[in-house]
């Protein structure tokens, strides 16, 4: 056929019919398309038999030629692996740190007291101490003997203010010793009322505000500045809390105009007897009936639970039961600001003879865990400091 | 139809399958110094330089055609550029009915440059632009030694299928 014409005939023919089809397929000819497409399902075992066959040589080729290269290629993987979960724990950490610092935040306390929020930077140099040093001092307005707290409930108090840096004394050092008072059912009550008692601060009958001195005035056993003042330092949110910002807990809404929240009802310290005896039985209208046992709290050194003991023992020991929460009773010779939470109740042993339980109480804050604590800014009496 | 069957349409086709496949797998995911081999376009050229210009340029079509099929260019670009590319490389017929092995070589390396340089420019003619550059000359370098490379092996059965028999030499009687 393609004898019968010249050469430059064919050439011809083949440039003008590919320009036709071109024109034709630019303007979306659809027999073009068709035939495409057929094509296409025409070519489709050619493509996949070109890939079998091709594929061992392709592997043997790369085996004889990337060998090198896949393996610097795996150790760098390794490595972005390595630097990736190093990566993957910090953030974690971070997250939880974020975590904790904002449980912090939301600490409930029972009246309007300020708190401080610190990083716990260093345990104790010795062996014969409890504490935990935390990267808040004087300059945050500390001062020896304010409670340290976490969401759970009491860590323990400043014992010792630097500039920038503070000894915390936790519960569980001998030397720790605080006013305390156990919440329990009362014996004609029912059921096991104790898990579900609220915490502390959140309207348990009978624990309503309790002041020592006048707020707002620095005066001894009084809450340290203006209570209900949300005051925060400068550049930091109270929404995302770090150490050291000062922070107010059941805070009110603030007065328009003034920036200070409602003072709260002031209870003179008489309506706790310190160091009284006599169970103060409370009857909210509606609510359970709470026995209040008051005592004092001691601790036992790191891993042993905290020491209970009541002055009228024959009284509690009838009453008191596993289970009783425990809360710092305050009161004007107390070091605490009434209501904190401290524990449980996790072991009464009544001694034959009469003579007084051995009480066992078992701090309810992790205290091995400590990261970030609250430093509450309750100055306590000096008389109840030994000062 | 007999004819047609025998001639080189129905072989050109056969083999054009072949090479497409292996192209579309093999040399598409295996670039040389960033440049893809094309396997059709050394078939064709390899078609040209053992046969005549006409037939290259046969050879040229039919698999640009199939070419362009398969890759989703305008139907008949790559069979123009292809065509032009077998043309140049069977021309050595008209110049040398002989050749010697180092002339079919370079018209084989022209018809390469051709046919892939052409490509370019006819996407340009249909409105397909910025592929005309420098690196057309990288293009153009690699693609025509890959076809050189191919031209032995592919050099005895794209002369079967272009249809052209070897010459047989006689002597002429006194």
């Amino acid at each position: 056929m393609l004898s019968s014409f010249s050469r430059r005939r064919i050439a011809i023919l083949l440039a003008l019919t590919c320009l036709l089809l071109i024109t034709l397929d630019r303007n979306d000819n659809a027999q073009i398309s068709k035939v495409r497409r057929a094509f296409a399902v025409l070519l489709h075992p050619f493509e996949t038999a070109a890939r079998v066959v091709a594929r061992p040589v392709e592997r043997l080729w790369d085996g004889v030629v990337h060998a090198d290269d896949l393996r610097r290629q795996n150790a760098e993987l390794r490595d972005q692996i390595g630097y990736q979960r190093g990566a993957t724990v910090e953030a974690v950490a971070a997250e939880l740190r974020w975590q904790e610092l904002e449980r912090l935040s939301g600490l409930s306390l029972p009246n309007k007291y300020r708190v401080r929020l610190a990083e716990v930077i260093g345990d104790a140099p010795t062996n014969f101490q409890n504490t935990v040093e935390i990267n808040l001092g004087a300059n945050g307005g500390l001062q020896p003997g304010m409670m340290v707290m976490t969401v759970e409930g009491l860590v323990g108090r400043i014992r010792t203010v630097k500039e920038t840096t503070s000894i915390v004394l936790l519960v569980t050092d001998p030397d720790f010793a605080v006013g305390a008072q156990a919440l329990m059912r009362s014996a004609t009550q029912p059921g096991p009322a104790l898990d579900t008692l609220p915490p502390p601060g959140t309207g348990v009958p009978g624990s309503g505000p309790v002041g020592t001195g006048t707020p707002g005035t620095g005066t001894p056993g009084s809450g340290a500045g203006a209570p209900g003042t949300i005051t925060s330092t400068p550049g930091t949110s109270l929404d995302t809390p770090s150490p050291g910002t000062l922070v107010t807990m059941n805070s009110d809404p603030p007065v328009p105009g003034s920036g200070v929240a409602a003072v709260p009802p002031v209870v003179p310290a008489t309506a706790v007897p310190p160091g009284g005896t006599a169970p103060l039985t409370t009857d909210a209208p509606g609510g359970p009936e709470v026995v209040r046992e008051t005592g004092s709290i001691r601790g036992q050194t790191l891993g042993k639970p905290l020491r209970l003991s009541f002055i009228d023992d024959t009284a509690t020991s009838r009453i008191l039961r596993v289970g009783a929460l425990v809360q710092t009773s305050g009161g004007a010779s107390s070091l605490a600001p009434p209501n904190l939470l401290i524990g449980t109740v996790s072991r009464v042993q009544r001694e034959t003879g009469g003579g007084p339980p051995i009480i066992e109480v078992t701090p309810s804050a992790k205290l091995t865990q400590l990261r970030f604590v609250a430093v509450v800014l309750y100055v306590p009496n000096p008389a109840a400091l030994g000062t | 139809m007999r004819h047609f069957v025998q001639g080189p349409i129905p072989r050109l086709v056969a083999f054009g399958l072949i090479l497409l496949g292996v192209q579309n797998t093999v040399c598409a995911a295996h670039p040389l110094f960033g440049v893809r081999i094309q396997l059709p376009l050394a078939f064709v050229v390899a078609a040209g330089a053992a046969s005549t210009a006409e037939r290259g340029a046969l050879a040229g079509f039919v698999l640009g055609m199939m070419y362009d099929l398969s890759s989703g260019q305008p139907l008949g670009q790559t069979a123009l550029a292809y065509g032009l590319g077998g043309f140049v490389a069977g021309y050595l017929s008209v110049v040398r009915p002989v050749p010697r092995w180092w002339m079919i070589a370079g018209f084989a390396a022209l018809g390469a440059v051709a046919g892939e340089g052409s490509v370019p420019v006819l996407m340009l003619v249909t409105g397909q632009e910025g592929w005309l550059g420098l690196r057309m000359v990288k293009v153009l370098v690699v693609v025509a030694a890959g076809c050189l490379a191919l031209l032995a092996p592919l050099f005895t059965p794209a002369r079967w299928a272009a249809g052209l028999r070897r010459p047989k030499w006689r002597v002429m009687p006194e």
